[in-house]
């Protein structure tokens, strides 16, 4: 591991360690003095510096701790920002995945629907036709909305309101969906790490449950599983440090929301009814694991976009196409 | 900044609740400031430049030299084999690739080997009569065999000219491989060996196999077992062919009755056999064959739905290359392992059964998703390859070591035994 990756990792644990006391107000001002949300800023401009691969890190992290702050949003939002060249006003910048509406030169009217943190946010980075915009949470009407994980997901109304446009083009819906591949290798490495201590802990029949066959196996699986999301994510991350993303965000949604669908269910069987209360901490990986699932979209969704597009390849471009994206 | 989004109670509460899982990530933190990786880190891994340019190689030989065959039978790529075309490997350098050019071999990379059997694979090259000898016998001659043995079997390897067996399992001993009972008895200059071994593949084309047997009874089960380079046409050595489900015959019995193996023939060291043999199996887990099986289905598949497939299809299509693109990530993450000199056996057993659960379920998923009937053979490529692999997937998740044996390793590792 680098020595920001190490820095990275170490910095992310002592700041979610230090604000499990304190409330969300209080925890976004330890996260900003962090600088986390910089970590693909430049040292110039007061970042990190780092590439994707570095915040992988970090986001990886978020979903670990099942981090109650829009932060992997935030380190999404300054890349957007930067490839539109937009200035990022201070405060908390948020990312829709889904607007719909009309830009009438620098004026919006339209929705963005299911913006994470959209109450907490100041701004709100959205792409209409590719185009990016900046808006103003003032200037939206809030329909507040939670995810199965209670994490806020806002619906923002705005009525003719004034924007920054951005140059360019981007896919916010792709770029969120790399975030909560992130998110959910992290949140599947806790999950077995959960189930593991539990089980060795937890005796039944005389023995800890570690030592059935019958768990055993399952747990070997909820590993598997964890390791191919992570997989799944590493390369999508580093693809995205090389340009075009598109194939590996596809390919690493798909994979990760299998082995989320897998592993929830087997870290809550070897949990037994423990698990299912509030008061254990399962929940909180369990719960976000099944939104991240839907969120910037499904197996049904990722699924059909890389098919058409494998499909239309044929055949015989198939072997080498895939061999490309890492050998290019 | 805004806290209004949620009740203050509320937020307390969920952090407190979360405060409860953080001691348990604590334990992973190794105590001098740095977090340690998870178990089971895949990292990506880059083809160096070498293994670019061979690729493109390799794919121009095939083809030009890839044998006109089916598609099912493509299908049987390392499980088909024909000696001519081993033999046009070995003279292209291309079987015993990583092995010191002393010994006939190549000194090439373990990256370079990947892409070779990688585009063999892909392609269904008919690749196993060499497939044991490339891959693990040669290698273990290599490590453990005498100089004797590296100077007269390692070139005929990198020939296409030796090929191997592995003489492991045997009627009461599967999964249990510890408990083989085939035995060795010392005699004058050599040893003789009385038994049977079972399931094992390719020892009817077989020149030698390296078969693990009982030296001794030492105080475990592991120890007083060696491993021995057993030429295949020893008087008193006997291959019985078993039909599998589909009528075909890849794998054997091999009885030993009497048989006389010279004191030159033991690999490494008497009662060293379990350790090596477990560094064997390394190599026979960790490679791209674990997930390939059903290439050319999926291929076909493709093929038949076309440009404009279903919706349905699609969603396959898209499912299915997620699959393989994580696996063949996962798979070469084990290769960079190999690579930087690390041991591989438990990344390469997480490997070996994702990648044998994809293969074997890709027959079933199309099946389950085709509009056509499924018949035994018709001359139909898609139809043709689909029945042969629905036949032969469950072999998959057996042969090189069971799905069971696989998560035991993974349990054992993640401190779970």
């Amino acid at each position: 591991m680098s020595e920001l990756r190490t820095l990275l990792a170490d910095t992310t644990t002592k700041v979610l360690e230090g604000i499990k006391d304190t409330s969300l107000d209080a925890a976004w001002k330890q996260i900003a003095e962090t600088g986390l949300a910089n970590v693909l800023v430049s040292e110039d401009d007061g970042g990190f510096g780092g590439n994707w691969e570095d915040a992988l890190v970090v986001i990886r992290a978020c979903g670990h701790f099942a981090v109650p702050a829009p932060l992997p949003e935030a380190i999404l939002a300054t890349h957007l920002a930067k490839t539109a060249k937009l200035a990022l006003p201070d405060g908390i910048v948020t990312v829709s995945p889904n607007a719909t509406g009309k830009l009438n030169g620098d004026r919006f009217t339209g929705e963005l629907k299911s913006v994470p943190w959209g109450r907490t946010a100041s701004h709100v980075l959205a792409v209409i036709d590719g185009q990016t915009i900046l808006a103003s949470k003032s200037d939206a009407k809030i329909e507040q909305h939670e995810n199965p994980a209670a994490e806020p997901r806002d619906a923002l109304r705005f009525e003719n309101a004034k924007v920054e446009k951005g140059a360019g083009e981007s896919d916010a819906l792709s770029a969120l969906a790399l975030l909560r591949t992130g998110q959910i290798a992290g949140a599947l490495d806790h999950a077995l790490e959960l189930s593991v201590g539990y089980t060795r802990e937890r005796k039944q029949f005389g023995r800890p449950l570690a030592q059935f066959q019958a768990i055993q196996q399952q747990l070997a699986v909820l590993a598997e599983e964890t390791a191919a999301a992570g997989m799944a994510a590493a390369a999508a991350f580093r693809a995205m440090d090389r340009g075009d993303a598109d194939f590996e965000i596809a390919a690493a949604k798909l994979r990760a929301n299998r082995a989320a669908r897998t592993s929830t269910g087997i870290a809550h069987q070897v949990h037994g009814a423990m698990g299912f209360t509030a008061e254990y901490s399962l929940h909180h990986l369990t719960r976000r694991l099944w939104a991240w699932q839907t969120e910037a979209g499904n197996e049904r969704f990722w699924g059909e976009r890389l098919g058409t597009r494998v499909a239309a390849r044929g055949a015989s471009a198939f072997w080498p196409d895939l061999v490309a994206r890492s050998e290019a | 900044m805004h806290t209004d989004y949620l009740p203050e109670i509320r937020i307390k509460k969920t952090l407190q609740r979360q405060a409860v899982a953080w001691p348990h990530c604590r334990t992973q933190n190794a105590g001098n400031g740095e977090t340690q990786l998870p178990r089971f880190h895949f990292t990506p891994f880059e083809m160096p430049e070498a293994a670019k340019v061979l690729r493109r190689e390799v794919r121009a030989f095939l083809r030009e030299e890839m044998p006109q065959s089916t598609s099912a039978t493509k299908a049987r790529s390392w499980s088909g084999g024909a000696a001519e075309f081993s033999r046009k490997l070995g003279e292209r350098g291309w079987l015993g690739m990583t092995l010191p050019k002393k010994y006939g071999g190549h000194e090439k990379s373990y990256a370079e080997r990947y892409v070779v059997i990688e585009e063999m694979l892909v392609a269904g090259a008919p690749v196993g009569l060499h497939w044991v000898a490339d891959r693990q016998s040669g290698p273990l001659i290599l490590r453990y065999g005498t100089e004797e043995q590296r100077q007269k079997i390692l070139p005929r390897i990198a020939r296409g000219e030796a090929f191997f067996c592995i003489g492991m399992s045997e009627p009461g001993s599967g999964s249990d491989l510890a408990s083989v009972r085939t035995r060795a008895r010392k005699v004058d200059g050599g040893w003789r060996i009385n038994g049977q071994k079972i399931w094992t593949s390719t020892a009817q084309h077989a020149h030698y196999m390296i078969a693990l047997v009982r030296t001794g009874d030492g105080e475990t089960r592991h120890a007083g077992l060696t491993q021995f380079l057993v030429d295949m046409r020893s008087d008193g050595l006997t291959v019985k062919p078993i039909a599998n489900l589909t009528g075909e015959s890849h794998f054997n019995e091999v009885f030993f009755d009497d048989v006389f193996v010279p004191d030159s023939m033991l690999i490494g060291n008497e009662g060293g056999g379990w350790q090596q043999v477990t560094a064997e199996l390394a190599f026979e887990r960790s490679g791209p064959e674990r997930y390939l099986s059903s290439i050319r289905l999926f291929l076909e598949f493709l093929r038949v739905t076309g440009e404009n497939p279903s919706e349905l299809e699609k969603q396959l299509i898209g499912r299915m290359t997620a699959e393989m693109w994580t696996l063949r990530n996962m798979s070469m993450s084990i290769l960079g392992k190999l690579s930087a000199g690390e041991d591989p056996a438990v990344d390469a057993a997480v490997v070996k059964d994702l990648g044998t659960s994809f293969e074997q379920e890709v027959p079933r998923l199309i099946q389950a998703n085709t509009r056509s009937d499924v018949t035994l053979e018709t001359g139909d490529a898609f139809n043709d390859t689909l029945s042969y692999l629905l036949q032969n997937s469950p072999s998959f998740s057996l042969r090189g070591g069971t799905r069971e044996i696989l998560r035991g390793i993974i349990a054992r590792e993640l401190g779970l035994r």
